[in-house]
C-alpha cells in the first residue's frame, strides 16, 4: 500500500499524506519532480500522485521518466490547471488518471485504492 | 442641367440659318423695291399691276447675289468661331489647373467629362481608369450615356483594347484603327469602341503606365476633331494623367492608412487579450491550491462525522465550504478557458447535432423548471469548421443563460441558419424571461457582470470571446418579452482572407458587439 504523493506545496503534501495514513496506506511526499523520481527507484511506490505545475522539472516530464523506469508504477496526475492539450498530452504519455484541485477526497480515495486492488490481480502480462 | 443647354454647335448652326434667312428675305425686299423705284423714275412706269414679276425678278438678283454674301457671313462666322475656340481653349486650361488640385478621382473624373460635354460640345466623354482593386480599368465618369450603361464597364488589363493603347501610346481613332486590322481583330475593336460609345481615345499614360483614358465622341457629321484640337486633346492627356495618377496614390494612401488603423486596433485588443489569460493562468493557479487545502480540511471534517459528534449546523458548514469553494474554482475555471489554445483541434462541426446534443444535456432541468424548448433549424446547414469543445462551451452557456433568465414556466427558441448571401452562420437564442433592462445592455458582456446570485457572470463574456476567435459578433436583441442572443459566425474567418488580398475596402462589416463593449 505504498502511495507517493508529489507537490510543490508542502501544505498539500502534509494534509494529503495525513489523510491516507489515516487509511492505513504508506505515504511518502516529494516536493519536486526530482526528489520523486528519487523516490521512485529508492522505495518503488505502487502509486504515485502527481502534481503538473511545480518549478523545475515539470510533472509531464516526471510522469515520462516514470513510466519509463517503472512502467508498471500506476500515476494519477493532480492539478489546478488542466486544459483540453494537457489532458491529452498526460493520456498519451500513460498517466493512469487526471483529478482536478480541488480534490474529492472520496473519489481520490477510490481512485487510489482502485489502482491499488488493480495492481495486486494478476496482470495480463 | 445638362439636358438645359443646347451643345455650342447646335447654337451655332441654328444662329447662320436665322441670319441667312432673315439676309435672304431683306435682300428680295431691297431688289423689288429698287426694281420699283428705278421703272417708276425712269421709266414712268407702275408696276403694280405686275407685282409677282417683280418679286420672281428680285428673288433671282437674290439668288444670284446670295453667294458672295454667304462668303462674308462664313468669313464672319470663322471669326466668331474662332473666338469661340479661345474660349475653349481657356476652359481646358481652367480645368487642368483645376483638376491639379483636386485629389478626389471620382469628382475629377466627373469634372473633366463634363467639361468636356458642355463646353467642348462633345456628344459623349467617358474616362477610363485603372482599379487597383479589382486590377482592371473601369469608366469612372461619364457624359452623354446611361449611368447604367457604363458603371460596370470594365477591360481587363489582357484586354486587347487596352494592349493596343499601351503599345501606341497615341490617341485611337475608330476608323482608322479599325481599317488596320484583319476583320476578326477589328471586330472585337469595333465592339470595345461601342461599349464605350467613343470613336476617340486618348491614353493617359505616367511614365510608362498606362492610368487611364479619356474617350471621347465628337458631334456634328464630320465626327473628327481637326488636327490643332487633337494636339491640345494630347496635350491635356498628359497633365489629365498626372491628377489621376496623384488621386489614385492618395486613395490608395487613404487605404493603407485605414489598414494601419484596423490592425493597430486590433494588436492593442490581443495584447490586452493575452495578458488577460495570462493573468488568468497565474491567479487560478495561485487560488486552486489554498482552495484544494481548505476544502480538503472540510471534506474531511465532514468523513470524520461518525467518530466526532458534532451538532448538525457545524456539518451545513462543512457542507457550505466544500460547495462554495468548488463556485470559486469554477470562476478560474472559466477564466482559464482564454489561456486554451483555441485553434489547436478545428474540424467540421454539425451545427445541428452540436446544438441538439447540448440541449439534450439539459433537458432534464430543462424540463423541471418547466421550460419549453422549441428549435428551428432553417436548412441547409452546411457543416462549419470550427473546435467542438469552444462551440459547445459558447452554446451552452447562451443557452444556460436562457434557462437562467426564465426560472421556471417560459419557452426557448434556438434557431439555426445559414446565410448564403454573406456566408455566415446564424445563431439565435432566444428566451421569455425577465429580458435586459436598457442601463444593463452595454455590460451583459463585461467579466463578472451578473445579475443573479451565485452565477460567476462569466457566462456571456465567455460566449464572447469565443465567437471572437472566429470573427465572429454577438449581440443583443431586446423582445416586448425577454431576450434575443444572436451569434454570427463568418464561414472562413476574415483574418485569413486578408492575407491573401480577397475582400478589401467597402466590405467590412460593423461590429456592434464592439460598440457595446466600448461604450
Amino acid at each position: 500500500m505504498k502511495l507517493l504523493i508529489v507537490d510543490d506545496e508542502v501544505e498539500i503534501c502534509d494534509f494529503l499524506k495525513s489523510f491516507f495514513e489515516e487509511r492505513d496506506y504508506q505515504v511518502i511526499t516529494a516536493t519536486s519532480g526530482e526528489e520523486a523520481l528519487e523516490w521512485v527507484e529508492k522505495a518503488k511506490p505502487k502509486v504515485v500522485l502527481l502534481d503538473i505545475k511545480m518549478p523545475g522539472m515539470s510533472g509531464i516530464e516526471v510522469l515520462e521518466a516514470i513510466k519509463q523506469k517503472e512502467p508498471g508504477t500506476k500515476v494519477i496526475m493532480v492539478t489546478a490547471i488542466e486544459t483540453r492539450d494537457k489532458i491529452e498530452q498526460c493520456l498519451r504519455l500513460g498517466a493512469d488518471n487526471y483529478i482536478t484541485k480541488p480534490l474529492s477526497l472520496e473519489y481520490l480515495e477510490n481512485d487510489v485504492r482502485e489502482k491499488i486492488e488493480g495492481l495486486s490481480r494478476p496482470s495480463r502480462n | 442641367m445638362r439636358a438645359m443647354t443646347l451643345p455650342l454647335r447646335k447654337r451655332k448652326r441654328l444662329l447662320r440659318v436665322a441670319i441667312l434667312t432673315g439676309a435672304i428675305a431683306i435682300f428680295v425686299f431691297f431688289f423689288y423695291s429698287l426694281i420699283r423705284f428705278a421703272a417708276l423714275r425712269l421709266f414712268a412706269y407702275d408696276f403694280s399691276s405686275h407685282e409677282i414679276g417683280v418679286l420672281l425678278a428680285a428673288a433671282a438678283l437674290a439668288v444670284l447675289l446670295y453667294k458672295p454674301f454667304d462668303y462674308l457671313t462664313l468669313l464672319f462666322f470663322k471669326d466668331v468661331v474662332f473666338r469661340s475656340s479661345g474660349k475653349v481653349d481657356s476652359a481646358l486650361q481652367n480645368l487642368a489647373r483645376a483638376a491639379r488640385t483636386i485629389l478626389d478621382r471620382t469628382e475629377l473624373a466627373n469634372l473633366v467629362v463634363n467639361t468636356f460635354g458642355e463646353t467642348l460640345g462633345v456628344r459623349v466623354a467617358s474616362i477610363l481608369a485603372f482599379d487597383r482593386i479589382k486590377a482592371c480599368y473601369r469608366v469612372v465618369s461619364a457624359f452623354g450615356i446611361k449611368t447604367s450603361d457604363w458603371q460596370f464597364l470594365d477591360l481587363k488589363e489582357t484586354d486587347p483594347f487596352v494592349q493596343l493603347l499601351k503599345a501606341r501610346r497615341m490617341p485611337l481613332e475608330r476608323e482608322a484603327v479599325v481599317k488596320s486590322f484583319s476583320w476578326q481583330e477589328a471586330n472585337h475593336l469595333t465592339h470595345d469602341f461601342e461599349k464605350l460609345h467613343a470613336s476617340l481615345v486618348i491614353p493617359m499614360f505616367y511614365d510608362e503606365a498606362l492610368v487611364g483614358s479619356i474617350n471621347l465622341l465628337p458631334d456634328g457629321s464630320s465626327k473628327r476633331f481637326t488636327a490643332v484640337q487633337m494636339r491640345f486633346l494630347v496635350e491635356f492627356a498628359c497633365e489629365a494623367a498626372i491628377a489621376f495618377r496623384n488621386a489614385a496614390l492618395y486613395e490608395e494612401l487613404k487605404h493603407s492608412n485605414q489598414e494601419l488603423m484596423k490592425i493597430q486596433s486590433e494588436l492593442l485588443y490581443s495584447a490586452q487579450h493575452s495578458a488577460i489569460a495570462q493573468l488568468a493562468v497565474g491567479v487560478a493557479h495561485e487560488i486552486h491550491n489554498p482552495l484544494t487545502i481548505i476544502s480538503g480540511k472540510a471534506q474531511v471534517l465532514l468523513l470524520k462525522r461518525d467518530q466526532i459528534a458534532y451538532d448538525g449546523q457545524v456539518e451545513e458548514v462543512l457542507k457550505t465550504i466544500v460547495k462554495q469553494t468548488k463556485r470559486a474554482v469554477d470562476i478560474t475555471r472559466k477564466l482559464m478557458m482564454f489561456s486554451d489554445s483555441p485553434k489547436s483541434t478545428r474540424e467540421w462541426i454539425d451545427f445541428e447535432e452540436l446544438v441538439n446534443d447540448t440541449i439534450a444535456l439539459l433537458s432534464y432541468q430543462v424540463s423541471l423548471d418547466q421550460i419549453q424548448v422549441v428549435k428551428r433549424f432553417i436548412h441547409p446547414i452546411p457543416k462549419w469548421y470550427g473546435n467542438v469543445g469552444e462551440l459547445r462551451e459558447a452554446f451552452l452557456n447562451l443557452f444556460l443563460n436562457a434557462v437562467q433568465a426564465i426560472g421556471t414556466n417560459g419557452t426557448i427558441e434556438v434557431s439555426v441558419a445559414y446565410r448564403e448571401l454573406d456566408q455566415v452562420m446564424e445563431l439565435k437564442v432566444s428566451d421569455s424571461g425577465v429580458g435586459i433592462p436598457e442601463n444593463h445592455l452595454a455590460r451583459v458582456f463585461q467579466p463578472f457582470f451578473t445579475t443573479r446570485e451565485g452565477a460567476t457572470g462569466l457566462g456571456l463574456f465567455l460566449v464572447q470571446q469565443i465567437v471572437r476567435g472566429y470573427d465572429g459578433t454577438i449581440r443583443t436583441e431586446r423582445r416586448t418579452k425577454g431576450a434575443t442572443f444572436v451569434v454570427e459566425l463568418p464561414a472562413a474567418p476574415r483574418k485569413e482572407q486578408d492575407r491573401f488580398g480577397h475582400r478589401h475596402g467597402g466590405e467590412v462589416r460593423p461590429d456592434p458587439s464592439a460598440l457595446i463593449e466600448r461604450s
